[in-house]
């Protein structure tokens, strides 16, 4: 190539890069969900007021400043009705109205224990008001969940996406229908960072299916704040997500269910189980991950509580073959009765392909990933029935299944991943059930840091403006390789805790 | 007396473990390497799909032997060649339909064209299987040693010593047959070598089926140490290959199986590093960049 034609390239080049770059600065697609929830006009999305404006009194037209009226959790008297005003959202009852479209901003102690008893219209009414209604429309709510569907820990696709409509076949949430979306999050936080600003754009509800590190990187996300996107999911860790006003968890966190763990170990008596030479002892396997620190301080906590002795053993997020067969090695030569483990279920499997039916210790934690049966059956196929697998989970196990959910969708056969989904979605259904007011997400999250959410097939949640982790009990399951079934199966009638 | 005793103790658990494990795990790495530097050997390209070659032979194996799908359930031994042949026309197809038409284009095409069809192989493997990880049983059940941390079973051992046969084996090979020799000759001069008489087609589908072959027992022996899912070759084994195979030198088979031992003994040791989570991978490509600088042509390689 000549230096002229070079140039000329060169030159075409930066006339290509030029007229590309103006064509990415269209306008239309210069919108952002910043502008989306600040009510940009055009923005082509239902939005009636800005999401962090200022919201007005109804009798008097005037801006109610939130931080002094409402803050803290107060609980002030308007009109002809006690309405509870935690998280400094005004919600004013007595009559029909109701202004949302302020900013959570909790953190006082709430005072009203989460009982609207005004006199208004609660949920979903019709009065105009402000507040972000992206995603709700007269006869549909749109719900959208994220999990990983591909990726290090895939969850079967099929029976996610069955599982996420499945509740909702027939059910309605003030007079409307809800429609659920289910996007692959391929279990990387980047990848769920998109998919839930994708989500946050056209669902009212944006929903972390399976994954901590996905989870707290959509709890987290500036985007989704600001746009107030509600953001639930099931209890994980609570690192960098304490705080965060647009965040739920809707069963118990990671930390909260180190003292499960234990309880639960007493309950089945394997807290101070001997291994062959008389010792006992625990071995403590975490992903290194900062986001499963709370987790390992709650449960050394709670070991050094009972005087059990217990050693930590630390493996890659992503832990490799490799990885896998030091681990299995390390373990052995420990030889702990008891394992407790957190981390990708996939590695864990990899470690009981090298353990096999040599090292065969009773293995426990907390919830959701390992209690599901499609470890169940890995874990017993690579140890030959040999699994000894006591996992907490915010469901009970397939053989405590409610009936309704049996009967669902023409009774067809279905598995945990819908039974976990079902739970969900009936948690869900409570959850929007709580907005006072109009169904915007502002009303919606300023509702839940006073709800108390009865629960079903999931423990209830309790929240507060200050603790969105409102749960305090799981379910307990045990492996039954090579039993009838051949799956987990539940530990008692109850939750614990 | 007793004090020092421990210590020894200690030292030998210390040492002995991640030394053995190492070596067996990368007997592992090493047989993905042999099938890599025999491709490379026979093409001069690497062979981006010969993971897959592993992983589709055991899920034959894994449905023949269960009678899954349209398969009837097979006597185990019979599964076994199943996959083995499974492995080997995989190759076989690759070669002909992907590799042959693209001889006379520049390298780095037919290295896109494998890394195609490893993709291919994954998507129908997700579509048959779909996501859900599998065990695989061994062909060898059971613990040959077991001493404190240290538990060796018997599949490993087979692993080791097919690995070890195969090795010398396809050094032998290209040294003393006519048809190794021939191979070499078609890599480095295939238009001199055609004119001689030798086709250069039914070289290159001998190559890749030995490949597939390799790739194939490689899979098969594989599956049962791990939780094994669609593309588990490629994802878990493929990079430790090729690094075995550039330790070793690319171009010598006894260099894979060295450079796969190499790579899992140096993975085990880094382990016992504590300072940061995956430390063991850092000294594995550290110890290769220290071997490439020293060595460039790898531990044993040499040209041809």
């Amino acid at each position: 190539m000549t230096k002229r034609s070079l140039r000329r390239a060169c030159a075409g080049l930066l006339l290509l890069s030029v007229f590309s770059a103006g064509c990415g600065l269209k306008k239309d697609q210069l919108q952002t969900l910043d502008q989306i929830s600040a009510g940009v006009p055009g923005a082509g999305v239902d939005v009636e007021a800005g999401g962090e404006q200022a919201p007005v009194d109804p009798d008097t037209g005037q801006p109610v400043d939130p931080g002094t009226t409402t803050g803290g959790g107060t609980t002030t008297t308007t009109g002809g009705g006690t309405t509870t005003t935690g998280g400094g959202t005004t919600t004013t009852g007595g009559g029909t109205t109701t202004t949302g479209g302020g900013t959570s901003t909790g953190g006082g102690t709430s005072t009203g224990g989460g009982t609207s008893t005004g006199g208004g219209t609660s949920g979903g009414g019709t009065t105009s008001t402000k507040g972000t209604k992206i995603g709700v429309t007269d006869d549909e709510i749109r719900i959208g969940i994220h999990a990983p569907l591909s990726g290090a820990s895939p969850l079967p696709s099929e029976s996610f996406q069955r599982g996420a409509r499945n509740y909702w076949l027939t059910k309605k949430v003030f007079g409307r229908k809800v429609t659920v979306e289910v996007l692959d999050d391929t279990y990387k936080p980047s990848g769920a960072v998109r998919v839930c600003q994708e989500m946050a754009r056209r669902d009212f509800i944006v929903v972390g299916g399976a994954g901590t590190d996905q989870i707290q990187a959509c709890g987290r996300d500036r985007s989704l704040q600001r746009s107030s996107t509600p953001y639930l999911s099931a209890g994980v860790t609570e690192n960098g997500l304490r705080g965060v006003p647009t965040y739920y968890a809707i069963s118990t966190s990671y930390k909260d269910q180190a003292p499960l763990v234990i309880q639960s170990a007493t309950n089945q008596q394997f807290l101070n189980k001997a291994n062959a030479t008389g010792e006992k002892k625990w071995a403590v396997v975490l992903s290194e991950t900062p986001n499963f620190t709370d987790a390992k301080q709650a449960i050394e906590t709670q070991l050094k509580g009972k005087g059990v002795a217990y050693k930590y053993f630390g493996v890659p997020k992503a832990g490799s073959d490799s990885d896998a067969v030091s681990l299995a090695q390390q373990l052995r030569e420990y030889n702990a009765p008891v394992v407790f483990i957190l981390g990708q279920p996939t590695f864990f499997l990899k470690v009981l392909a090298q353990t096999g039916a040599t090292y065969t210790p009773t293995w426990t934690g907390v919830g959701i990933s390992f209690g599901i049966n499609q470890v169940h059956t890995a874990a017993c196929g690579a140890t030959q029935n040999r699994y000894d697998g006591r996992f907490l989970s915010p469901y009970p196990g397939l053989d405590k299944a409610p009936k309704a959910f049996l009967d669902s969708d023409n009774g067809r056969a279905k598995d945990d991943i819908e039974l976990t989904l079902w739970g969900l979605s009936e948690l869900l259904e409570q959850a929007l059930l709580t907005t006072k007011g109009n169904l915007t997400r502002e009303n919606l999250v300023a509702s839940l840091a006073t709800a108390s959410l009865p629960g079903g097939l999931y423990p209830g949640v309790k929240y507060t403006p200050s603790n969105h982790f409102g749960g305090t009990k799981m379910w307990q399951l045990k492996s039954n390789c090579g039993g009838s079934p051949n799956q987990y199966i539940t530990v008692g009638n109850a939750p614990i805790g | 007396m007793i004090r020092p005793m421990l210590l020894a103790a200690d030292l030998t658990q210390d040492f002995t473990t991640p030394l053995v494990s190492g070596a067996i795990q990368g007997a592992v790495y090493g047989l993905l390497g042999l099938g890599l530097v025999l491709l490379y050997k026979g093409n001069r390209i690497f062979n981006f799909a010969q993971g897959e070659f592993g992983t589709v032979a055991a899920f034959l194996v894994l449905v023949s032997s269960t009678g899954a799908g349209i398969f009837p359930k097979m006597p185990f031994p019979v599964a076994i060649v199943v996959g083995l042949v499974a492995g080997t026309l995989m190759a076989l197809v690759t070669e002909r339909l992907v590799i042959r038409p693209l001889f006379r284009q520049p390298k780095v095409t037919m290295v896109v064209a494998t890394a195609g069809v490893a993709l291919l192989a994954i998507s129908f493997e997700l579509f048959f299987n779909g996501t859900n990880g599998r065990n695989a049983r061994p062909i060898v059940a059971g613990e040959a040693i077991r001493s404190g941390g240290l538990s060796i079973t018997w599949q490993q051992v087979v692993i080791v010593g097919v690995l070890a046969t195969l090795a010398l084996a396809s050094a032998l090979f290209f040294s003393r047959t006519q048809t190794g020799v021939a191979i070499l000759a078609v890599s480095q001069e295939p238009t001199a070598t055609s004119l001689v008489g030798i086709s250069v087609n039914r070289i290159s589908a001998l190559t890749w089926g030995m490949a597939g072959f390799l790739g194939a027992i490689a899979g098969i022996l594989l599956a049962p140490t791990t939780l094994f899912g669609p593309g588990f070759m490629t994802t878990s084994a493929l990079i430790p290959g090729f690094t075995a195979a550039v330790f070793g030198g690319i171009t010598s088979l006894p260099g894979a199986f060295l450079g796969g031992v190499l790579i899992g003994i140096a993975e085990q040791f880094g382990n016992k590093i504590d300072l940061f989570p995956g430390a063991n991978r850092v000294v594995v490509f550290a110890l290769l960049l220290v071997i490439l600088l020293i060595k460039p042509a790898g531990l044993l390689g040499k040209e041809a």
